[in-house]
């Protein structure tokens, strides 16, 4: 009658396993490797500069003397946790602001929808920059990824509240309701699973957001340029003319990096929310 | 013979908002005045076209809607108005079925959980083996059994077992009332037969009421004992189905029986072609009985009040027709 | 079947296909929905296709109707339409395109069973009709074009103020009709209704097929009416072909078919049906269709069929032929030619 995808089939399938591997791969140079290094590669002019890859530095070498090899990870770390740290407040604040305006009263799903609606009509990369440049001093990584969840929750907000919303409409609801479910577990055995779904791609999309913004911050220089992150390197690499004077590789580590990092989590959520789905996919008609 | 075992609705009237703000009210349900007894097993069809307001009308009865004005009473409360455990015990009395089984259930959820949920929190009876036991036994009611349904999610079956194990779910509390929303309509033909057949034994088996709302009379009439005909939220006709059937008082009923297609080609030629009535939002504004656009004997008076229930030969009917019968 | 006579316009002959269907991305199952059919359809007639929900009948009218695209697929058979210049199209060697502009609209016109499926929630009413004049490269005068509309829409009963409407302000019954007006407007030769009425209540059931009815009588096009319900063939077919897990089981002229069913399935079907007035008992069947992915060996109606013999679980039976337009898929009728 039907197909069931069964957990073995995923865990073992090509599609997912490669970009697992990729994100745990890449996740243990960013944050493991960094910690067994005995100096900081942020510091600069520990390396000859200007080295292209070799055997000796296979990522090559910066003209302030960094040794890409040692950097990119850093680079990754940081830009990874920033953008972690974004997502994370804002899927909390945006959750609880969108699930709560969908479960509660006219009077109050109104107040809840204005604040959101005025969250959304903020400009958030010139804002964002502005914050930076002017507090860039007592700014740490932590705190950047803090200030950007602040910003960018509004939409989110919105889809969590269409989503609840609509979920709330559905015939299987009264059926819960007369298996005697109360609300509050109606929400949690009903609506999270569906939930589910668009949080792991929220999580991901807000992560690209934000990486996205830190490096457009970073690259204007609204940004604390002593730390290390793929923004602030690609900074750098401009401001000393990487391209003109053909040091490619200063630009293309950390971008390449970043862009595998982002690919293997986005394909690893797709083949999740491919997994998750299969049930609600009642197929040929 | 208790005379509060009855299930009352009294005076319902239901407003919907239209328009741009929705400030713009239309009755979706006015004045809607039945009776069902309690005390022997029947069913009770209400019938109507979309928008007749009948979907409306069961989730009033379901307790998830309010009315604006009138109330439903069950062994005579206000089932709006329960509080604590007798909202539990309402649920417990009143189960319904849902039109489209695929629907009735989370296609993430695995079909025997809604089991489990119902009977330790409307039942609360706890203890593996006797759960199980209560399960089982609901199965077999509909001819199937736990067996077949454990670890199962709801697109894993057919569209018939789907909806048996809906009804099944249904019965689990044994409840009175039973509310079928269009339980088979969409079902195939040869399966239609089959539930509802399983709903006829089920009520004489479990001394229910079901109350049945449909589009379709021919369904109706296999099933049903009584039929209330609701047309753009008014009632327009109630009585015992034969007699309503044999004998339509109100005009709209007989238009209504007269557009059921026969499953018998021989029979064509007798339905003539019929032109649609276009105004249909309008005809929910009328302040009088709804039908009167539509109405080969419409007078003055019928677009300007509704007619009271009339009792002719008891069937109760809205209709300034009747005005020389005894009123009700 | 699939012989030619004069007044044929669409010839099907041993079409075969179904969907592939791709399960996480690595299981691959055939759903074989259409199974070695073959049917044709005269000039002026009215040609029903009966079953229940997963026979096949609606991939049959996607193969018909030309809307060939993955994952449906043909395996092998031909349709062949006569157009109305009288030249003749193999429509499952054209492409997708070719159909699209050639086909649609001018020659088979397809009306679905769910007309939010065929609009555009985002135009008017107005503006869909003018874009499907625009695609056809018919360059009409605008004001031309509402006239006509706006006659349209009177004949079937439809305020004029309904070409400035959004779709979902319309109700079920309404839009139905707005997307037979639409699928009508070139006066297509073949009219592929499928459901037409399952999604709406009983009168206005009545009203949409009383306007098919009328615009038939008009137009003498042929209409292939494709429904589960059986008292929608009873009350507008001229013949009828009964549709079991992707075959064609019977095809017959109305009256005699529900006269004297002659396919088990088919008696089966006609005894479940609910007369008005009638109280007396109806058998329904027991078991289930199968399973598409893994049909039954020989015919695929002998788990389910109180007749059954042994052949019928080796051998797929053939089409007979039993007097003038009538077949049967049966082995019960092998010796009766």
């Amino acid at each position: 009658m039907a197909y069931v995808y069964r957990f073995k089939e995923l865990v073992l399938k090509p599609g997912f396993l490669v970009p697992l591997f990729i994100f745990i791969g890449l996740t243990i140079y960013a944050f493991v490797y960094p910690q067994t290094l005995a100096i900081n590669p942020g510091r600069w002019y520990y390396a000859p500069s200007a080295q292209p890859p070799s055997s000796k530095y296979p990522f090559g070498t910066t003209s302030t003397g960094q040794d890409l090899f040692l950097l990119t990870p850093l680079a990754l770390r940081n830009t990874i946790i920033i953008s972690f740290v974004a997502a994370l407040i804002s899927v909390l604040i945006a959750w609880g602001i969108g699930s709560i305006a969908a479960l509660s009263s006219q009077a109050v799903r109104t107040v809840l929808l204005t604040l959101t609606d005025i969250i959304c009509v903020i400009p958030g990369l010139p804002l964002l920059m502005t914050i930076f440049y002017i507090w860039r001093d007592s700014l740490t990584i932590l705190l950047i990824g803090v200030i950007m969840g602040l910003i960018g929750w509004g939409f989110t907000a919105r889809a969590v509240y269409s989503i609840i919303y609509s979920l709330r409409q559905r015939t299987f609801v009264l059926t819960s309701y007369f298996s005697g479910l109360a609300m509050y577990k109606i929400v949690l055995k009903d609506f999270i699973p569906y939930l589910l779904r668009y949080l792991m791609i929220n999580i991901v999309g807000t992560m690209t957001w934000a990486i996205g913004n830190e490096v457009t911050a970073s690259i204007f220089g609204a940004m604390k340029m002593e730390e290390v992150t793929i923004g602030t390197t690609i900074h750098w690499a401009m401001y000393y003319q990487a391209i003109l004077l053909g040091l490619w590789w200063w630009l293309a580590m950390p971008i390449i990096f970043l862009i595998i990092f982002v690919l293997s989590l986005y394909m690893l959520m797709v083949e999740i929310d491919k997994y998750v789905f299969a049930r609600a996919r009642v197929t040929w008609g | 013979m208790s005379s509060d075992n009855k299930l009352t609705i009294e005076n319902v009237t239901k407003l919907y908002g239209y328009g741009l703000l929705g400030l713009k009210k239309f009755k979706a349900l006015d004045d809607v005045t039945m009776s069902i007894d309690l005390e022997k097993p029947k069913i009770v069809v209400i019938a109507g076209e979309t928008g007749s307001g009948k979907t409306t009308l069961l989730r009033i009865i379901m307790g998830v809607v309010k009315p604006e004005y009138g109330r439903i009473l069950y062994k005579g409360r206000n089932i709006h108005k329960l509080r604590g455990s007798m909202v539990r015990w309402y649920r417990r009395e009143v189960q319904p079925v849902f039109q489209d089984p695929y629907e009735a259930f989370n296609p993430l959820r695995k079909v025997d959980s809604y089991f489990y949920d119902t009977v330790y929190n409307i039942l609360e009876i706890r203890g593996r083996d006797e759960v199980e036991r209560r399960i089982d036994e609901t199965l077999k009611f509909v001819g199937l059994s736990l067996d077949r349904v454990a670890g199962k999610y709801p697109h894993e079956f057919s569209g018939g077992e789907l909806q048996r194990i809906a009804i099944a779910r249904a019965l689990l509390t044994h409840p009175k009332i039973l509310l079928a929303d269009e339980p088979v309509s969409m079902l195939d033909a040869t399966l239609r037969a089959s539930i509802l057949n399983l709903l006829s034994d089920l009520k004489e088996k479990l001394n229910m009421v079901i109350v049945y709302v449909t589009h379709d009379l021919a369904t109706a009439y296999y099933i049903g004992d009584y039929i209330s005909i609701l047309y753009r939220g008014t009632l327009v006709e109630y009585g015992s189905i034969t007699k309503v059937y044999q004998e339509p008082k109100h005009p709209y009923t007989n238009a209504l029986l007269e557009s059921i297609l026969e499953p018998d080609p021989i029979l064509r030629e007798k339905y003539p072609l019929i032109k649609p009535s276009a105004i249909e939002i309008k005809e929910f504004l009328i302040p009088g009985c709804r039908y009167a656009n539509r109405c080969p004997y419409a007078k003055d008076i019928c677009w300007h009040k509704l007619p009271p229930f009339i009792e002719v030969n008891s069937t109760y009917v809205r209709c300034w027709k009747y005005l020389d019968y005894q009123e009700k | 079947m699939g012989v030619k006579l004069v007044s044929d316009i669409l010839i099907v002959n041993n079409l075969d296909g179904g969907y592939e269907v791709f399960i996480g991305g690595k299981r691959r199952v055939f759903v074989h929905a259409v199974d070695n059919v073959s049917i044709t359809l005269q000039n002026n007639e009215v040609l029903g296709i009966a079953g229940e929900s997963g026979c096949g009948k609606s991939t049959l009218a996607k193969m018909i109707y030309g809307a060939i695209v993955p994952p449906l697929v043909v395996r092998s058979g031909s349709i062949k339409l006569y157009t109305k210049n009288g030249s003749f199209v193999e429509m499952n060697k054209l492409s997708i395109d070719e159909v699209r502009k050639k086909i649609w609209w001018v020659e088979i016109s397809y009306i679905p069973q769910n007309s939010m499926n065929v609009l555009n929630p985002l135009k008017r009413i107005k503006d869909q009709f003018v874009n499907v004049f625009k695609y056809h490269d018919m360059d009409a005068d605008k004001k031309e074009i509402m006239k006509y509309l706006k006659d349209t829409l009177t004949s079937l009963s439809l305020p004029p103020d309904v070409v400035n409407a959004y779709p979902h302000q319309l109700s079920g019954g309404m839009r139905q009709r707005v997307v037979i007006a639409l699928s009508l407007l070139f006066n297509p030769r073949i009219v592929i209704a499928d459901e037409p009425t399952t999604a709406v209540d009983v009168v206005t059931q009545r009203v949409i097929l009383s306007l098919i009815k009328e615009w038939r009588e008009k137009n003498k096009s042929s209409l292939i009416l494709i429904s589960h319900d059986m008292s929608v063939h009873a009350y507008m077919d001229n013949r009828v072909a009964i549709m079991y897990a992707g075959n064609i089981v019977e095809i017959g002229e109305v009256f005699e078919l529900f006269k004297e069913p002659l396919h088990p399935y088919t008696k089966a079907l006609i005894e479940s049906l609910i007369r008005k007035g009638d109280k007396s008992l109806r058998k329904g069947l027991t078991g289930l269709p199968p399973d598409l992915t893994n049909p039954p060996p020989g015919c695929r109606f002998h788990p389910r069929c109180p007749f059954a013999m042994d052949i019928c679980r080796r051998e797929e039976p053939q089409a007979i032929s039993l007097g003038r337009d009538r077949y049967v898929k049966c082995w019960l009728y092998a010796n009766k030619r």
